[in-house]
């Protein structure tokens, strides 16, 4: 048997190799996003020949760089705000008065959110859009996320509120609290956590999504940074990866902030949220 | 003037099989200003029915009149009563000061006022901090030790001024020693407040201790309703005999013989005045508690002679298990009293402490 | 007097006093957004797959019911069945091995971790979950160019087109890296459930890590794994954002089903076929769904049987 000493400087040794190549592995793709948007003649490779920040003046004359970003936030906001708002609502009510079959149905839904989101119902969500005059309308696109977002949005919340106890509402409720008092002052705060998940999870997916926006929306200047992004084109017609890398880098500080703000308030975890 | 009744209260929850009757036509009078325990053992609907007269449950069938008025179907915190749960449910995401004042704030009292409420509350309850220690209303729940936070819930109960508290086993979540300055610190404050209180335990100690009466409950029914001296002296029945008490009463099996009890070879003298209205041959159970009886090294006529098997201490006294033509007799005797392993001892039952069951019921 | 027996738990299922009108009302504004979002355009799709709508062209306009033509079509297209044995090997790959393996090693590894290291590792393997799908398209592109991608540079293998010579590797490896992180934020929190004095005990006995996990920490999670599994399972099977990278190709060989259905639908304008092969899709996800809450269910049933309500 070997000596404890020399298995366990070993094991660390393993231990910070095998952290190492995962920092590695997770890093390297990142490092071309880190360096391409401030090189002067930019390549797919990983380098700063030349620093510079014109590639970021070059985007703010932009007409449409921008407004995007601007656009997207309207989106991300707008569907972030009804899919948590109505989804609480209704994970709590799903989760405190008995319907039947009230876990089959979620499950359907969830499994249905995916044909939505998938390429096979652009059509039909184009014709429904065009029917009820939403084609080119922030609105139209926000209902439709929110639309395609709910199910999973219910799923995780009532995960929430199925595990609070029940004695907190009942304490209230003998105070002489409403219902709605005891949404408002019991149920929603103590939830915050999923709420929080939730929105971040919300956001990160409207923020992302591409097909939707590109499908529903005409007008350029209506555009979320997703459409934006593949606009970037030179004039021989070869993607113009200065443009590309300098707004990647803009599109995704957003989103790198908000991992921030969550990370910093709430620790970024699951707070005995989706279990089972 | 907040007297509770409830009236053929029956509560059923349907189960897999069939159904629980966790109440049965349960009719009850808690007076005005009492403090009222609900003592039972695990699963008798202690529970249910104090959530029923808060609110919490709607009855099957039957009614409940809280002051004059019947409340059967008012719903909660309409009743005007404020309940402690056991788990203290205090809000995790309010502070100390936020728990106490929310009754006042769920009806609108002005900022102000809530603010001077919560401070007599916390006051009475010893919330506020003094010279020597400091206070705790800026802490959340998590902040706060067991014995504090059913110190807050109380004083968020009182802050609500309710006519009827209700209290579900509020100490039971405190060590030992914790518990016996809370059940104290309790007491004191009923008799301060004189809100009609009804609490619920399964801890017999504590509601012989707390109340002014003591309803003892089974299978969703009264078994016995009496002030603790009475439910202590005289258990109506084998089940209160065997529930009340921190030593297990003897319940021993015996036959009338010649106006005498006959039990485990021995003959006992019955409880004084029942002798000539024993029925010859009648099986009956011959109730002692172990505090009563008087043990000797010699002979005493009319007891039980027996081997000491086991002895316990209790601290001032000792717990002795006497073997008795093999039927297991328990006494207690003090501790300068103690006897040898193995030796044999009278122990004389006191007779006017006897207690003599027929099918179950007191007979005498 | 008439005995009513409430239904097992009615009063304490609901300890707001909520009740049926009122829950009905709050979860309205859900459940029409989703009926009108979800669910109509959803049935629309299904529709779609027994007709022979094509995005333009004549049938564009007056697309004719073809009964189950599509679906005998689709189930007879050796094309098909390869795209369905790619996403199979996807989702086996890249999520049930890959991100949930991955995942859960992080999360053991640095569970009593504290200080830089944990955050920054936490950091980056979020950042590959959260960032914009395109631009962690790009990324990888960049990455793995043939002329001047950072791999090459890395392995000294110039010239290697990564993305065509063994584009399923490729995408496999992307999902790993883009979807870890949910598998990793799961079982961190799962693992601060296993009760440590446990975890000591078998320490005590002189149980090695395996053993330990084997022992105390998988009988524990064992239902955040199937949920875990079944979450990235589904996620994987209907994930899009491999087309980014190598676009299906070469000749189809990674063609995993969403973007066969991109190809056949927008690409070829099959719309009805697309729908249907959608439909198969759809079926396939509540399979492997079932399959999963079966075993959910059954760990459950085995520790405390569940109350049937009557
Ligand atoms: N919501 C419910 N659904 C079904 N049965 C219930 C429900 N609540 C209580 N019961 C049943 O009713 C009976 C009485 O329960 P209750 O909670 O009142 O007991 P308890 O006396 O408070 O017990 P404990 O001392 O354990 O708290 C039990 O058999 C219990 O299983
Ligand atoms: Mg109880």
């Amino acid at each position: 048997m070997k000596d404890p000493t020399v298995r366990a400087v070993l094991a660390k040794i393993g231990r910070y190799t095998f952290l190492s190549v995962l920092l590695g592995f997770f890093a390297l793709p990142m490092l071309w996003l880190a360096s391409t948007p401030f090189n002067a003649h930019p390549t797919l490779d990983v380098s700063i020949s030349s620093f510079t920040l014109h590639n970021f003046s070059v985007l703010l004359k932009d007409p449409y760089a921008l407004p995007s970003l601007w656009n997207s936030l309207l989106l991300a906001g707008g569907t972030a705000l009804l899919t948590v708002g109505f989804a609480a609502a209704a994970a709590y009510a799903l989760s405190r008065v008995r319907i039947p079959g009230r876990n089959g149905i979620l499950y359907a839904l969830l499994l249905l959110s995916s044909i939505v989101t998938g390429t096979a119902a652009m059509v039909p969500l184009f014709e429904l859009a065009f029917k009820l005059h939403l084609i080119d309308s922030r609105v139209g696109v926000i209902l439709v996320f929110t639309g395609g977002l709910l199910p999973a949005a219910i799923f995780i919340l009532k995960d929430f509120t199925d595990n609070m106890p029940r004695s907190y509402e009942e304490s209230a409720r003998v105070f002489g609290a409403s219902p709605f008092q005891i949404m408002r002052h019991i149920v929603l705060p103590m939830i915050r956590p999923g709420l929080a998940t939730v929105t971040v999870w919300a956001v990160v997916n409207v923020w992302s999504n591409f097909l939707i926006p590109y499908i529903l929306i005409r007008n350029p200047d209506k555009y979320p940074a997703s459409v934006v992004l593949y606009t970037f084109y030179t004039e021989g017609g070869q993607p113009d990866l200065a443009l590309i890398s300098a707004f990647s880098l803009l599109y995704s500080i957003p989103v790198v902030l908000l991992y921030l703000f969550v990370s910093h308030r709430y620790g970024f975890r699951f707070h005995g949220g989706i279990k089972r | 003037m907040t007297q509770i009744r409830t009236a053929d209260l029956t509560k059923t929850f349907a189960d897999a099989g069939g159904g629980v009757t966790a109440l049965d036509a349960l009719t009850l009078t808690i007076e005005d200003g009492e403090f009222f325990a609900l003592l039972g053992p695990s699963g008798c609907g202690k529970t249910t029915l104090l959530r029923t007269l808060a609110g919490l449950e709607t009855p099957s069938s039957g009614a409940v009149y809280i002051g004059e008025a019947d409340m059967t179907r008012t719903p909660a915190g309409k009743r005007g009563v404020a309940m402690v749960f056991q788990d203290y449910a205090l809000f995790p995401h309010m502070t100390v000061t936020e728990n106490i004042a929310y009754p006042l704030r769920v009806r609108g009292v002005p900022k102000a006022q809530q603010r001077e409420a919560v401070l007599a509350a916390a006051a009475d309850l010893g919330l506020t901090g003094t010279d020597t220690t400091v206070g705790l209303l800026d802490r959340r729940p998590e902040a706060l030790s067991g014995g504090q936070q059913q110190r807050v819930a109380l004083a968020r109960a009182t802050a609500a001024k309710p006519s009827v508290f209700l209290f579900d086993e509020p100490l039971s979540n405190l060590d030992a020693r914790l518990r016996l300055e809370a059940r104290t610190f309790l007491k004191r404050l009923q008799r301060e407040l004189a809100v009609t209180t009804v609490f619920v335990t399964h801890d017999q100690a504590e509601a012989l201790a707390l109340a002014d009466r003591i309803a003892v409950m089974q299978s969703g029914r009264i078994r016995q309703l009496g002030t603790p001296r009475e439910v202590y002296r005289r258990p109506a029945n084998t089940f209160v005999a065997s529930f009340i008490g921190s030593t297990p009463m003897n319940l021993l099996e015996g036959v009338v013989r010649d106006g005498r009890v006959l039990v485990a070879d021995s003959e006992i003298a019955p409880p004084d005045g029942t002798g000539e209205r024993l029925a010859e041959r009648a099986a009956v159970v011959l109730g002692a508690r172990p505090e009563y009886f008087r043990v000797s090294p010699d002979p005493l006529d009319g007891a039980f002679r027996g081997t000491v098997e086991v002895a316990e201490n209790l601290g001032s006294s000792l717990l002795l298990t006497l073997d008795v033509s093999g039927t297991a007799v328990q006494v207690v005797v003090a501790e300068e009293d103690e006897p040898e392993p193995r030796a044999t001892v009278w122990a004389l039952p006191r007779a006017d402490r006897t207690l003599l069951y027929a099918d179950g019921e007191l007979v005498g | 007097m008439a005995r009513t027996a409430s239904p097992r738990g009615t009063d304490t299922e609901d300890p707001a006093g909520l009740g049926r009108a009122r829950a009905a009302a709050i979860s309205a504004p859900a459940l029409l957004i989703i009926a009108a979002f979800l669910v109509f355009p959803a049935l629309w799709t299904l529709y779609l797959g027994t007709t022979d709508y094509r995005l333009t062209g004549f049938a564009a306009r007056h697309p004719r019911g073809v009964g189950l033509q599509n679906y005998t079509n689709v189930i007879q297209d050796p094309d098909f069945h390869h795209s369905l044995w790619l996403t199979v090997e996807y989702v086996l790959f890249s999520a049930v091995l890959g991100q949930a393996l991955l995942g859960f090693v992080i999360a053991w590894m640095l569970r009593d971790t504290r200080g830089w290291l944990k955050r920054l590792i936490e950091a980056l393997v979020l950042l590959a979950w959260i960032l914009p799908s395109s631009v962690v398209a790009f990324l990888w592109v960049a990455m793995l160019d043939r002329g001047s991608g950072t791999l090459n540079a890395l392995l000294n293998t110039p010239g290697t087109a990564w993305a065509i010579e063994h584009p399923m590797a490729v995408i496999v490896v992307f999902n790993i890296w883009r979807g870890t992180a949910f598998s990793m934020l799961l079982y961190s929190a799962a693992l601060t459930g296993v009760p440590p004095s446990q975890l000591a005990t078998a320490r005590m006995f002189g149980a090695n890590s395996w053993q330990q996990l084997r022992d105390v920490v998988f009988p524990h999670i064992r239902g955040h794994i199937l949920t875990n599994l079944l979450l990235i399972s589904l996620w994987t099977f209907n994930d899009f954002t491999p087309y980014q990278i190598t676009a299906g190709g070469p000749d189809g060989k990674s063609e995993i089903l969403p973007v066969y259905i991109y190809q056949t639908a927008l690409f070829d304008g099959q719309m009805g076929l697309g729908a249907a092969i959608s439909l198969l899709m759809l079926l396939i996800n509540l399979v492997v769904a079932l399959v999963y809450l079966r075993l959910l269910r059954e760990r459950r049933g085995g520790r405390k049987p569940e109350r049937v309500a009557p």
